[in-house]
């Protein structure tokens, strides 16, 4: 998350249809038809999105399925005495760790706590920062400078370092480590949402509802909004990756997840003791981990490119 | 200035929301009441809340973040002790993967789809996604457990002196006391969290000048250079190169960022005595005093960093005044 993407390209299609229909997007059949022929292309003409795509919807798959279809129960306390830290054989895949669980079914269950940080630390951060952003944006003045200030105090940290200060004050536990990272994320939005709103408030068809007498929150939520999303949906397609990683992050401080929990970071933090003796142990929560974001990654920015033509296929 | 006054406001808000009481932590569970009183007394924490700040924010002025719960010493000084621990790799990491990155980026944007432009994709979207705590882990495994050609951990051996202290960085001061072995032993525990934070760092700068190229690349003066029948290297290196570097010049501030945020990670793993591995110590301890002296320490260095970019900048693109 940057700065210049606070002032991100607008899709082209998008801003034809904007100035033709008075901002009235929901009927826009010829932007629905660009987008689903820029998916289409997407999809099909680019392996590597193919696999992301693929990788999603095996986390997605997993996240809900995983303990289910786990050959094992992920939490529950193994045979200490027989099968702890066992190598990866057929009856352990990704063998065991030190409680004697087996690690295959920990890092299926593990992907459940990933996806829900995910979606609730960017949905606190997406509605607040809408909000904040639209606010400050449309109405200008002293709101926007003391809803900016505000901002930018919270941008002037490095993200993972703020998080890790709120997370710790809160005490270590999932739900604070989603507050902390909402806090953190949520500035991001803000600023990228009140750029959008700026530029869009200054289009004609603003002012034609301006002058037949809307009131200013009707202007706002039906002809503002609708055409600002576009940028927040990119913008959330390429934070869900950094919001996974943030999250194992804290938990491999301590102060994510807690214990039996399976979430990878906090499983290789207990990993870590003992990576002289068990590879496997520090080495499949890690895998899962990094495929993950990866497929996030790319599907991130395969959206990108697809919904704003000017971003350019690089 | 006013972002400053907003950072300490946000350590302050955040050290006054816990919902421990720090006089109670400082005494610890079987004090009673009215010593815990009397220490509240003492700590100011009776005052209200705008007394308070002023204190904190003049204490932090003069340099007093109050005393760590955890290691019973001044956390100013034990800021002293950890700080160049963390400056050191930072700065090498910093250095190593602008050097790095910047050509890699550079030669990925004008040979696109060659070999060296695979090997920088690869490079970048690797170095976005993998953790740098798992990366940390597994080369230490790897260098360490399993070939044992590097360290562990930490700046230096145990029982090994550090030298002298003239800019607190092991490397040059032991180069400075002329002390070669020494600064071999340094070197050999700075490579492998210095690579691992280097990695994650050259993705992005490598991603960036590789964007900032081929945009550049695509603009009709570089066509008119072309045009005019100027070589391959004339276009790149006196034509595009320049235009596409300003921009990745601000973005070298947020890679502080990144880096501080890194280190953190990788002091823990390589049981490195920085800020990161004392801060998160500190979390072990529920130590405030240290933990919001830490992030205040960390956001000041990045502000700083951002704002010496700015004025960088300043410099090198004539068409940008700030009145």
């Amino acid at each position: 998350m940057s700065a210049e993407q606070a002032h991100a390209p607008r899709s082209v299609a998008f801003e034809a249809e904007d100035l033709s229909t008075l901002g009235q997007v929901g009927g826009s059949r010829r932007a629905q038809n660009m987008t689903l022929r820029n998916l289409r292309r997407f999809l099909i003409g680019n392996r590597l999105n193919f696999i992301g795509l693929c990788l999603v919807m095996l986390f997605l798959f997993l996240s809900i399925f995983g303990s289910a279809i786990a050959p094992y129960d992920p939490t529950a306390k193994g045979d200490i005495i027989n099968a702890k830290l066992v190598a990866p054989s057929s009856t352990h895949l990704l063998g065991t760790d030190e409680q004697g669980r087996d690690v295959f079914s920990r890092v299926l269950a593990g992907a459940r706590d990933s996806l829900m940080v995910a979606v609730i630390v960017l949905s606190i951060s997406v509605v607040v920062g809408v909000i904040v952003g639209a606010i400050s944006g449309f109405f200008g003045g002293w709101v926007d400078e003391i809803m900016m200030r505000i901002t930018d105090m919270f941008l002037a940290f490095p993200a993972l370092v703020l998080a890790i200060a709120i997370a710790a004050t809160l005490g270590p536990s999932l739900r604070n480590t989603m507050l902390a990272l909402a806090t953190v994320f949520w500035p991001w939005y803000a600023r990228l949402v009140r750029g959008q709103v700026l530029t869009i408030r200054e289009r004609d068809y603003v002012d034609a509802a301006r002058s037949i007498g809307l009131p200013s929150s009707r202007i706002l939520s039906k002809h503002i909004m609708p055409n600002a999303m576009s940028v927040v949906i990119i913008q959330v397609s390429l934070d869900v990756g950094y919001a996974i990683l943030t999250t194992s992050s804290l938990s491999f401080v301590g102060l994510g997840a807690q214990p039996p929990s399976s979430e990878w970071g906090l499983m290789l933090s207990t990993a870590r003791n003992y990576f002289r003796d068990a590879w496997w142990y520090i080495t499949f929560p890690g895998v899962a981990l990094t495929l993950t974001v990866f497929a996030f990654n790319i599907l991130g920015d395969g959206i990108q490119d697809a919904l704003d033509p000017r971003s350019g296929r690089r | 200035m006013v972002v400053l006054f907003g950072l300490s406001l946000i350590t302050f808000t955040i050290s006054r929301i816990i919902p421990a009481d720090p006089a109670r932590m400082m005494l610890g569970p079987r004090a009673s009441k009215a010593q815990v009183d009397r220490q509240r007394e003492a700590m100011g924490l009776n005052d209200p809340y705008p007394k308070q700040y002023v204190d904190y924010a003049w204490g932090v002025l003069h340099g007093d973040f109050g005393k760590s719960t955890s290691t019973r010493r001044d956390v100013s000084s034990d800021l002293r002790r950890y700080l160049p621990g963390t400056l050191e790799m930072g700065l090498y990491a910093f250095i190593i993967s602008t050097v790095l990155g910047v050509p890699l980026g550079v030669a990925s944007a004008v040979k696109r789809d060659s070999i060296i432009d695979h090997i920088s994709r690869f490079i970048s979207i690797t170095g976005l996604a993998l953790p740098v705590f798992w990366l940390a882990l597994m080369v230490q495994f790897l260098f360490y457990g399993k070939l044992q050609w590097l360290p562990d951990g930490q700046r230096l051996p145990n029982g090994v002196d550090p030298p002298g202290t003239i800019t607190s960085l092991y490397t040059v001061d032991s180069l400075l006391h002329g002390d070669i072995h020494l600064f071999w032993l340094s070197v050999e525990h700075l490579i492998l969290p210095v690579a691992v934070l280097t990695y994650g760092a050259i993705a992005v700068v490598t991603r960036m000048v590789r964007g900032g190229m081929i945009e550049v690349l695509n603009q009709d003066y570089i066509r008119t250079a072309r045009a005019k029948g100027l070589g391959q290297s004339a276009v790149v290196n006196r034509h595009a190169l320049k235009n596409a570097l300003l921009p990745t010049v601000t973005q070298l501030g947020l890679q502080v960022g990144l880096l501080l945020s890194g280190a953190f990670l990788v002091e823990i793993i390589f049981s490195w005595p920085g800020i990161g591995r004392y801060s998160v110590d500190a979390i072990r301890q529920v130590d405030y005093n240290a933990i919001m002296a830490t992030t205040l320490i960390v956001a000041v260095i990045f502000v700083l960093m951002n704002l010496v970019v700015d004025i960088l900048y300043l410099f090198l693109d004539p068409r940008i005044s700030y009145q």
